[in-house]
């Protein structure tokens, strides 16, 4: 398992050294993939000393100075964050969110803030005032988002592990067309204490890795109950566990959904990739089983509905008064449209003005309250296929990255790609996606879901893909 | 159901209502596309919904905190130095009557 050679490296050799590398692989490389928005190097240089002395007594955390890289909607006290937006560009966070908190505590090394899809708003990674993250696998294509440098920052192996966030898929698309492992945990397992929220029922941090191992590792480290966010729950915080003592039979114990509504449309040559890699579990003992799942079709303008309105509802704080850019005006009202007006992009426009119209009085039965209750109903899919089955498997992301320039700005058809990532946040549920294969140097994800707060189900589901697709 | 019809008027009370100032352009633009994106979005009509409104996932309620003395924020300068424009103690801003 990689990531565990990784930290049994690290145990033995100069932790400095390792992060020195780390940087000088940035410093040549990110000029170009653009991952980083800002770098915390010296922090980092403070941190590395610290946890070696620890290492060389034996005291060192759970992380035990692997590097880590955060989405930029993250706080991490006295840094820069900006949500990859104009409107934050120049706010410095005061404080640690809990989940910081909890990777310090834990010797992880955090190297800097990742690019992203402006207030999270985008699902592949172009939409960023600080301009388009690459992919590190082709740097003609998107890398995906909207953590897109999460993603591609451990693709790059500029860190390696990272923190992104996932309100439709935000974790899961990068993670896929980067060719790394990424989880959206279950909703209230990780808490959102200073996570700038994007739409509060839907949205959670999550983690990146190059392994199932590595995912685990961060899961343990971020989950369980946090007082300052009362959505949260407990957590046994027990994952590594569940990879480390997974064996090969555990298979045959698994009992795995497949619905041909999220291979409908796709990409024949993704299709072609998931189902070899179904097939190769099947032969291993797990049993596979057809269920239906007719709602995925109203999957996008549910989501979208519901994420328009939390949206809307979430950036009024942004007035330019007590953080962010600032334009003033006549009046209060004049001030604060105009700093909007000049500090955000399109597509944060385009989501505002939608959720304040869905919202409003007149329109609110119409589409809010009509995809509010919608919402039960996939839901309620979700519920009657885990009652059965331990985890239910299709690909991450219908389609393969497009290139940069050829990247779809049509709303409609730019939302419809969030078509098999978003039911799992609008039913609360976690799902994961990792690289099972390639089409011409474009790796393609697979992606797994689990039912809610059924995390350790998930992590044996994804550690039986890594060895069916040759993982050690 | 009643369509929803998109118009200069429902887009600019919704650039009021939203503080969000637009330029003519944008007006045009995104009037064109919210017809054509909540035409899309119809297609919810076809779900044979209950009453039942779904706003969190979680089964938490009533989550309290202890009663007694919290811990206060000590990290003021940190805010205070993301402030725009301050007087002395407090943020200046635009006069609102």
């Amino acid at each position: 398992m990689f990531t565990k050679d990784l930290i049994e490296n690290l145990s033995c050799g100069s932790l400095e050294e390792q992060l020195h590398k780390k940087i000088e692989t940035i410093q040549k490389k990110d000029e170009e993939i653009n991952s980083f928005i800002t770098l915390c190097i010296e922090d980092a240089e403070k941190s590395s000393k610290i946890i070696q002395k620890k290492i060389n007594d034996g005291s060192q955390g759970k992380l035990s100075g692997l590097i880590i890289s955060i989405k930029d909607n993250i706080a991490v006290s006295n840094t820069r964050m900006t949500c990859g937006s104009k409107a934050l560009e120049n706010y410095i966070a005061p404080y640690d969110a809990t989940i910081i908190n909890s990777i310090k505590k834990e010797d992880g090394i955090i190297i800097g803030k990742c690019n992203m899809d402006e207030f999270a708003c985008g699902s592949d990674g172009t939409s960023s005032y600080f301009g388009p993250t690459k992919n590190p696998r082709n740097i003609e294509y998107v890398s995906g988002g909207s953590s897109s440098g999460s993603a591609a920052s451990v693709a790059a192996d500029f860190a390696d592990l990272s923190i992104g966030s996932d309100t439709g898929g935000s974790i899961r698309c990068p993670a896929s067309f980067c060719g790394v492992y990424g989880m959206k945990p279950s909703y209230g397992l990780v808490s959102r204490y200073g996570v700038s929220d994007m739409a509060m029922s839907m949205e959670g941090p999550g983690p990146l890795a190059k392994d199932t191992y590595g995912i685990a590792l961060l899961l343990d480290v971020i989950a369980g109950k946090d007082p300052r966010d009362t959505m949260t729950v407990d957590s046994n915080n027990s994952y590594l566990s569940v990879v480390e003592n997974y064996k090969y039979e555990d298979i045959q114990n698994m009992k795995i959904a497949y619905a041909k509504e999220f291979f409908e449309g796709i990409d024949e040559k993704i299709k072609n990739i998931v189902l070899d890699k179904i097939g190769i579990l099947e032969s291993q003992g797990a049993k596979i089983e057809p269920v239906s799942l007719p709602s995925v079709k109203y999957v996008v303008p549910i989501y979208y509905l519901i994420a328009f309105s939390e949206f809307s509802s979430a950036m009024s704080k942004f007035d330019g008064f007590k953080y962010g850019y600032y334009i003033t005006g006549q009046d209060i009202v004049e001030a604060v449209s105009n700093t909007r007006e000049s500090s955000m992009g399109t597509e944060v426009k385009r989501r505002i003005l939608l959720g304040t119209f869905i919202t409003m009085e007149e329109f609110r039965d119409r589409w809010y309250t009509k995809a509010l209750k919608a919402r039960s109903a996939i839901k309620e899919d979700f519920e009657r296929i885990f009652k059965t089955h331990d985890l239910l498997i299709g690909p991450t992301m219908p389609m393969l990255p497009p290139k940069i320039g050829e990247r779809i700005t049509d709303p409609p058809a730019m939302y419809s790609s969030d078509i098999l990532t978003a039911s799992a946040n609008l039913a609360g549920i976690c799902a994961s996606s990792q690289p099972v294969g390639e089409i011409k140097g474009l790796p393609v994800g697979l992606q797994l879901h689990a039912n809610s707060l059924c995390e350790s189900k998930l992590l044996k589901g994804m550690r039986a893909v890594e060895i069916a697709c040759g993982g050690m | 159901m009643v369509e929803t019809i998109i118009d200069d008027k429902i887009i600019e009370r919704v650039s009021d209502i939203a503080r969000l100032k637009l330029s003519e352009t944008e007006k045009e633009k995104f009037e064109e596309e919210f017809e054509r994106i909540l035409k899309e979005f119809s297609i919810i009509d076809e779900i044979k919904v209950g009453e039942n409104e779904l706003y969190y996932v979680v089964g938490n309620v009533n989550v309290l905190r202890k009663d007694s003395e919290s811990k206060p924020f000590n990290n003021i300068k940190g805010i205070r130095d993301n402030f725009n424009r301050m007087e002395d103690e407090y943020i200046v801003v635009p006069k609102n009557l």
